[in-house]
C-alpha cells in the first residue's frame, strides 16, 4: 500500500494539520517508508487471534458519575491564548 | 564534583541524616555542574535554582526535625514531559513552549511528599517521538561520551544529566525504549516498570496503552529506592494496576544460583554489530560465572514488534494529539480568521516534522476502511509477542539481550530516512508491545562508547529484577565508569 501526495494533503486536512507544498514530496517518501516497513504485519497469521487494547488485558476502571473536586477555572484558564469573562475567545464560527 | 559529595542515593541520604553536608549545599553543588557543563550538553530546558534551593530548605529542616523519609533532601530531575505546577512544562516541543500546567503530575507529587528536591526539568524528543533526542523544540542534546554522538531518545537529556553527574537521579518516559536505548548509550541505568505500575496522571500522553513512567540512575539499587516512592496505585489514572507495591530495595544483591535467563535466538541471530554481540556474551558469562543458567529461548513474533509498534503508537498518538488546538493551551497561530485555520496553522507551527509524520501515519491507520488492516491487526501482532513472551516464562526467570543493535551514532546520521531510526528499538519494543517491565544496565564499552545490557522480567518483578542487576554491579565498575575526562576538556 502506497499513498499519493493528493492522498497526503488528505490525511493533512483529517488531521488539521497544514502541509507546505514544499515540504509535500518528502513527507509523501516518509510515509511510504513507513507503510512499507508496516506492510511486514501482513506476514503475521493472526486468525481467531484476539487484538488486546491493554497490554495486562485489564478493562478499564469505571467510577461514579459525580462532580469530583478539580482545578479552579480560573487557573486552568491561566494557560489559554485568549481568555474573556471566563470564556475562550475564538475566531467567528457563524457569520 | 567535589569528592565529599558522594552520588549514589543511600550515600548522600546518610550524609544529609550524619549532618556531614546540608540538602542546600548538595543541591547548590549540582545547581553549579549544571550552569558549568549545560551548555555543551543541553539536556535541561529549564533550570529551577530559586524553586530547588527552597525545598532544600524545607528538606534540611524535616531532617533536622527527624521526620524525613529516606530520600528526603536528595537532588533530581524530571523529564519535561511531567507536568509541574507553575513551572514551564514543554514536552520538547514548540506547541506547549508557553505551558505552565496548574497541577502537579502524581509521581511529582508523591516525590514532592518525600522531600525530593527538583532541579529543573530534562531535554527530550518531542513528545517522547524519537530516538536521538534530536527532535526536541529545544536543540539537540549531546552524549557527555562524545558530544559529537547522540545521548539516545526519547529520555536523552535525563540520561545525559545523569552520566554528566548534573543530577544523581532523573525521571523519564518509556514507550518504545525511551528510558532504556538512551540509558545504554549514556551508559546508566534505566528502569521501564510493568504497564500501570506508576500513575500516568500529569504524564502527557504520546500512545498510552505503551506510555510508561521511570526512572534513570546511577545503578539499580538507586532505581530501587526511588521506586519505592513513585510505584502504587493511582485512582486517577484508569490504566493504573490495582496491586499493592512492595519494598523493591529487600531483593537488593540477588543470588542467581538457579536463576533461568533466557537468550532470545532472533535478537541474536540479525543485524547485530559484532562488537556488542562481544560484550553482551562477556555479560552472560558473568551471569554464568555468578550461578545464573542461560537457556537459550524464541520469540518467533519480535521480528514484527516494530511493524505493530509503528502502527499503534501513532494511531494513539493522532488520537492523544487532538487536543493540541491552540484555544485551551499551548501555542496559538496568531492573525488566523476561521476556525479552521486557527486548528491547521497552530497544530502546522506547534509541531515539529516527526510529530506531523506520527500524527499522519496514524490519522491513516485509524480512517475508514484501513482500521482492520492496520490497527486491528497490529492489535493482533500485539497478542501473538505478548503470547511469545508468555510461552518463554514458562522455562526462563529473565530474559537477556543487549539494549541496542549499536552504540550512540552521529548526530544528524539518521534524519532523512525515519525508518532507520525505528530499527534503533528493535530489542525494547518487544517488552513494550507485552508491558512488561525492563532495564538496561551498563555492560562496558566499545571504542569508547557505552553498551547496554537488557534485563527482561515477567510482569510485576521489578524487585527481583533489580536485585539481579544490582548482583552483576556488585562485581562489576561498568555502571561507575564516566565520561568525566570528556567534559573537562570541554569545560
Amino acid at each position: 500500500m502506497t499513498v499519493t501526495e493528493e492522498e497526503i494533503m488528505t490525511l493533512g486536512k483529517l488531521s488539521r494539520i497544514a502541509i507546505a507544498k514544499e515540504d509535500l514530496d518528502s513527507y509523501t517518501k516518509q510515509i511510504n517508508l513507513i507503510l512499507k516497513l508496516v506492510s511486514e504485519l501482513n506476514k503475521a497469521k493472526t486468525d481467531n487471534i484476539s487484538p488486546i487494547s491493554h497490554p495486562l488485558d485489564v478493562k478499564a476502571r469505571l467510577r461514579k458519575d459525580i462532580v469530583l473536586e478539580d482545578i479552579p477555572l480560573e487557573e486552568k484558564q491561566k494557560c489559554g491564548p485568549e481568555v474573556e469573562n471566563d470564556l475562550y475567545m475564538v475566531p467567528r464560527v457563524i457569520d | 564534583m567535589d569528592d565529599s559529595f558522594p552520588k549514589e542515593i543511600l550515600k548522600i541520604s546518610d550524609g544529609l541524616k550524619k549532618k556531614k553536608f546540608s540538602s542546600v549545599e548538595i543541591t547548590k553543588e549540582y545547581l553549579g555542574r549544571i550552569k558549568a557543563y549545560d551548555r555543551e550538553i543541553n539536556s535541561f530546558i529549564t533550570i529551577c535554582e530559586e524553586s530547588a534551593i527552597e525545598s532544600a530548605l524545607e528538606a534540611d529542616n524535616r531532617i533536622a526535625k527527624g521526620t524525613a523519609g529516606t530520600l528526603a533532601g536528595i537532588p533530581y530531575a524530571n523529564k519535561d514531559l511531567f507536568c509541574t505546577k507553575d513551572i514551564l512544562t514543554t514536552c520538547g516541543s514548540r506547541m506547549l513552549s508557553n505551558f505552565f500546567p496548574p497541577y502537579d503530575a502524581e509521581i511529582i507529587s508523591r516525590a514532592k511528599e518525600n522531600s525530593l528536591v527538583m532541579l529543573g526539568k530534562t531535554n527530550m524528543d518531542e513528545f517522547a517521538m524519537g530516538s536521538s533526542n534530536e527532535t526536541s523544540y529545544f536543540g539537540a542534546v549531546k552524549n557527555p561520551w562524545d558530544l559529537g554522538k547522540v545521548p539516545g531518545g526519547s529520555s536523552g537529556g535525563s540520561a545525559a544529566a545523569v552520566v554528566a553527574n548534573l543530577t544523581p537521579l532523573a525521571t523519564g518516559t518509556d514507550t518504545g525504549g525511551s528510558i532504556r536505548q538512551p540509558s545504554a548509550f549514556c551508559g546508566v541505568s534505566g528502569l521501564k516498570p510493568t504497564y500501570g505500575r506508576i500513575s500516568r496522571y500529569g504524564m502527557i500522553a504520546f500512545a498510552s496503552s505503551l506510555d510508561q513512567a521511570g526512572i534513570i540512575g546511577h545503578s539499580a539499587a538507586d532505581l530501587a529506592f526511588f521506586l519505592n516512592i513513585i510505584a502504587g496505585f493511582d485512582p486517577k489514572d484508569s490504566t493504573c494496576i490495582e496491586k499493592p507495591t512492595e519494598d523493591y530495595s529487600r531483593n537488593l544483591n540477588y543470588p542467581l544460583q538457579g536463576i533461568k535467563f533466557g537468550l532470545p535466538e532472533e535478537f541474536l541471530k540479525n543485524g547485530l554489530n559484532s562488537d556488542i554481540q562481544q560484550i553482551f556474551v562477556t555479560a552472560t558469562s558473568l551471569v554464568e560465572k555468578l550461578g545464573g543458567e542461560i537457556v537459550d529461548i524464541n520469540l518467533p513474533h519480535s521480528s514484527l514488534s516494530i511493524p505493530a509498534y509503528y502502527v499503534i503508537a501513532p494511531a494513539e498518538c493522532s488520537s492523544n494529539l487532538a487536543r493540541y488546538d491552540g484555544i485551551r493551551f499551548g501555542h496559538r497561530a496568531p492573525n488566523t480568521s476561521s476556525i479552521e485555520e486557527l486548528y491547521e496553522k497552530t497544530r502546522s507551527e506547534g509541531f515539529g516534522a516527526e510529530v506531523k509524520r506520527r500524527v499522519l501515519i496514524g490519522t491513516y491507520a485509524l480512517s475508514s476502511g484501513y482500521y482492520d488492516e492496520y490497527y486491528t491487526k497490529a492489535q493482533k501482532v500485539r497478542r501473538l509477542i505478548k503470547n511469545d513472551f508468555s510461552e518463554a516464562y514458562k522455562s526462563v526467570d529473565f530474559i537477556l539481550s543487549p539494549t541496542t543493535p549499536t552504540t550512540a551514532f552521529p548526530l544528524n546520521e539518521k534524519t532523512d530516512d525515519p525508518t532507520l531510526m525505528y530499527l534503533q528499538d528493535i530489542f525494547t519494543i518487544p517488552a513494550s508491545l507485552a508491558g512488561l517491565p525492563a532495564l538496561s544496565i551498563p555492560a562496558g564499552l566499545d571504542k569508547g562508547l557505552p553498551v547496554g545490557l537488557q534485563i527482561i522480567g515477567n510482569y510485576f518483578q521489578e524487585a527481583r529484577m533489580l536485585g539481579v542487576a544490582d548482583k552483576i554491579q556488585q562485581v562489576t565498575d561498568w555502571h561507575k565508569l564516566t565520561p568525566k575526562s570528556n567534559l573537562e576538556k570541554k569545560s
